[in-house]
């Protein structure tokens, strides 16, 4: 039973980490809270739907693909020319950004739900060390462990890598050196859908469903797990991201029936615990010594 | 080799440079200094395209210097900011090999190479996150940064404030050493005692940009006026 929990916690967790990577990258690199990134799981959902008939490995890339676009034309029309602007008109650029995806998809899609029919192979369970554990819930955790592995590799291996972390810590100076600003905040939306469409292929096979407010509580989630990180701090924004989605899955699976609906409650709870006894989030910008 | 007629920048509505004028020859270490809020470190940051130009020119190698900062680097202008800017969060080697962002991978590496034999303490803290350095380390670090894009002029903005008299010693040398070398450098700095000791030529400038002396910088360090002005009055404030 235990194992089955703390599974089914990995996996919530590794997704939502996925996600607040995605928000926290932006945010570091060019100041931007991203409200739109919900919409990325959007494009991700309706991108499934829409590919669904196409053998599983196309499909997958496929989506991945369209949410990496979907990602680099939100970028290239909504936020370059903003490049300059505060970080507030970069907010309320999100939020409208978030506005037309949303509602652009519900006039192409209308407003009810569309269902997405299961894998099959997905759906089932698998025997792990005496315990019965979904199939996709491992599969989650592979996934997630290995892009996190990835994209740790490209962030700490690469001269990108170290471009992206430069702008994330001053992006003027790594300008100053000839790091060029639309290539290094390119790289950052396109890792971001990179991000958005893995998450949506999880949440939204696991889900069976995709509606066009589909991203909003994850964003919601993974936005209050980036702050309870430490915004700014990228480790910390993936820890804050895993706790969050792994104590949602937890309470999911061992709240009794009738205190299920007040699963938000115990989580956001928990959370302004989290902020009042450390303001700065789990995992700060480290203090600079001079 | 830069030329800078008549510029005026500012932040705003405030206006820092008014119609400011000054000259760096090839080869030439000239400094630039002047009280608090007098615009040097404006006049830099103009230069190297951190604040826009309102009017006037600033001229590069016989051609007018245009493009954001991103450019300047391509040019072959290295800006070392007064506050340093190292990425804290990224180690010594990752610091240098940004500095060779507009270098091939083989020029970047032989660069880096010479960097750390000219600051060997950076060889030694080479995979250590560079905010866990002190504040000479890092200012060396900030320097050799510059220097590994190969620069046909650094502009440095007060690189000695805030360090132990011995490290200022050793910056000073490095300076001289890279003037020595053929590096063109202006240098913006408090310690203007020092700086008179190793420029070529220097200007003092005064609000808004103004400037009052233009000429070798033994010239002004032997003015009495000026002496008494700054150096006198740095070192009554230093005992103070």
């Amino acid at each position: 039973m235990i194992l089955e929990y703390v599974i089914g916690a990995l996996s919530g967790g590794g997704v939502y980490a996925l996600l607040t990577i995605g928000l926290a990258l932006l945010f570091s690199v060019m100041g931007l809270m991203n409200f739109a990134y919900g919409e990325l799981l959007m494009a991700g959902g309706f991108a499934i739907y829409l590919l669904r008939d196409l053998p599983w490995p196309l499909m997958v890339l496929g989506t991945i693909a369209a949410v990496v676009v979907v990602s680099l034309i939100i970028e290239r029309l909504a936020f370059r020319p903003l490049r300059d602007a505060d970080a507030m008109t970069l907010l309320i650029a999100s939020f409208a950004v978030s506005m037309l995806l949303q509602n652009s998809a519900r006039m192409a899609a209308g407003p009810t739900a569309l269902g997405i029919e299961p894998y099959d192979a997905l759906q089932r369970n698998a025997d792990l060390l005496g315990a019965s554990v979904p199939v996709i819930d491992l599969v989650a955790i592979g996934v997630t462990s290995a892009l996190l592995v990835a994209l740790l590799m490209l962030l700490t291996r690469t001269q990108l890598g170290t471009q992206l972390r430069a702008a994330a810590e001053d992006f003027e100076m790594a300008n100053l050196l000839g790091v060029r600003a639309n290539r290094v905040i390119a790289a950052a939306f396109a890792i971001t859908g990179v991000l958005g469409g893995v998450a949506a292929l999880i949440l939204i096979l696991r889900q069976g469903t995709v509606s066009v407010t589909i991203g909003q509580m994850p964003l919601l989630i993974a936005f209050v797990g980036a702050v309870v990180g430490g915004m700014g701090s990228l480790a910390g924004a993936a820890l804050g991201g895993f706790l969050l989605g792994a104590v949602t899955g937890l309470l999911d699976a061992v709240l009794p029936g009738e205190l299920q609906p007040f699963r938000d409650a115990f989580v956001f709870g928990l959370v302004v615990l989290v902020l009042a006894t450390r303001p700065q989030g789990l995992i700060p910008v480290r203090e600079v010594r001079v | 080799m830069l030329e800078i007629r008549n510029l005026c920048a500012g932040y705003g509505s405030i206006e820092v440079l008014r119609d400011t004028s000054l000259t760096v020859g090839a080869g030439e270490l000239v400094g630039l200094v002047g009280h608090n809020g007098a615009g040097k470190s404006t006049t830099l940051k103009a230069i190297a395209g951190v604040v826009p130009v309102r009017s006037g020119t600033i001229s590069w190698l016989d051609g007018p210097l245009t493009g954001g900062a991103a450019t300047r680097i391509r040019h072959g202008i290295a800006y070392v900011p007064e506050d340093r800017r190292i990425f804290t969060q990224l180690t010594v080697a990752e610091n240098l090999s940004l500095g060779a962002t507009v270098r091939t991978a083989t020029d970047g590496a032989a660069a880096i190479e010479r960097e750390l034999e000219r600051f060997p303490v950076l060889r030694k803290y080479y995979r250590r996150r560079s905010g866990d350095l002190s504040g000479g380390e890092q200012q060396m670090l900030a320097i050799a940064r510059a220097l590994v894009s190969d620069p046909r002029l650094l502009v440095l903005d007060e690189p000695t404030l805030g360090l132990a008299p011995i490290i200022v010693d050793d910056l000073f040398r490095t300076i001289t050493t890279l003037r020595d070398e053929g590096t063109t450098i202006l240098l913006v700095e408090q310690n203007v005692a020092k700086t008179l000791q190793v420029a070529d030529r220097a200007y003092v400038m005064e609000p808004g940009g103004r400037i009052t002396f233009e000429g070798a910088a033994s010239e002004l360090a032997a003015n009495e006026t000026f002496r008494a002005d700054y150096l006198h009055r740095g070192s009554r404030e230093a005992r103070a």
